[in-house]
């Protein structure tokens, strides 16, 4: 394969853009596809699927774990301050931005001892929103640089009725 | 020879699912396009296991005037190209029959408030699901998201019919 089509998540952008680059490209390929499609990259660090820890420009993609249709973040904060509710309960904890809102949804159900049923039939709110991002969504794409901090609230999902 | 061009609603579907978001969703092996044949196109969405169930249920979809009107859609066989038998549809506690609903017109729609069929007649449905809601800057996934987040819940318990 020549080329790997990987999966792009911007600081405080709801899209994913599918970006290809070479097989042998380095970290900062990531940069200029973002750069080719509009988004601002100074200052950013780069994160990769399965890592913690940003990697740098000049780090070849593959020699990170980086394949083919792997997801990838672009992002100024290293972290994300995340304030989680749930009635009288309130968890705090610092998220990497290409953390999901389904793992962060994960580890908030899991500090709380709920059960996997019923988590399964709750969902997380922007606090003091009507606004449930998808599970599949990274955390850095609700968050800008100037406020490296998210607040959820668990909800129950409700039964559609009328 | 007379060369058909997509009308603009067929445009934006067709970008639609090429573009991330819709292509994580397969990747992940949440859901498949099958096939478009303008205004319908077939997606199937992927059920957690349940003993003797289906590992995917397939939607029949009306996308007329996508995204500016938000699509509809019901259970498809895809072998016998026919509205799914109602044995063979999802079955749950309480929300999964809800949605998938038998004695509502029958069939034709999946009772959910980002559904084109269902939202008629129910204008507190803003108001009550402002999450849930379609609105024109959304894309297929607002969709296949709720379907998805249903079929891998604990409500859903497999078939009717097991």
């Amino acid at each position: 394969m020549n080329e790997l089509q990987l999966f792009l998540q911007v600081e405080g952008d709801r899209r994913i853009e599918l970006i290809k680059v070479p097989a042998d490209a380095n970290a900062g390929a990531i940069l200029a596809e973002a750069q080719r499609l509009g988004f601002a990259v100074e200052g950013v660090l780069i994160f990769v699927e399965g890592r913690d820890e940003p990697v740098t420009i000049d780090v070849v993609l593959r020699e990170v774990g980086v394949g083919h249709r792997h997801r990838v973040h672009i992002h100024r904060c290293r972290y994300i301050a995340t304030v989680l509710h749930f009635n009288e309960v309130t968890e705090e904890h610092s998220f990497v931005p290409h953390t999901t809102v389904g793992e962060v949804k994960k580890w908030f159900v899991d500090k709380i001892g709920m059960s996997a049923v019923d988590a399964s039939e709750h969902v997380l709110q922007l606090t003091n929103t009507k606004d449930r991002p998808p599970a599949d969504l990274q955390l850095g794409s609700l968050v800008t640089h100037h406020h490296c901090a998210i607040d959820f609230t668990l909800v129950p999902i409700k039964r559609v009725e009328g | 020879m007379v060369t058909q061009i997509a009308k603009p609603d067929e445009r934006q579907f067709r970008t639609d699912v090429e573009r991330g978001a819709f292509q994580l969703g397969e990747t992940r092996g949440s859901w498949r396009l099958l096939a478009i044949a303008w205004p319908a196109a077939w997606i199937e969405v992927a059920a957690a296991p349940r003993p003797g169930a289906p590992t995917h249920y397939a939607l029949r979809f009306d996308l007329t005037q996508y995204p500016q009107q938000a699509p509809t859609a019901r259970l498809w066989d895809m072998t016998s190209q026919a509205p799914l038998a109602v044995d063979n549809w999802p079955a749950g506690r309480s929300r999964v029959p809800q949605v998938f609903r038998t004695n509502w017109k029958p069939g034709e729609c999946l009772y959910l408030p980002c559904d084109r069929l269902a939202f008629e007649g129910h204008p507190d449905w803003p108001t009550i699901y402002a999450g849930e809601m379609w609105q024109p800057s959304f894309d297929i996934t607002h969709y296949l998201n709720q379907v998805h987040e249903l079929l891998n819940s604990s409500d859903y318990s497999g078939w009717r019919r097991g």
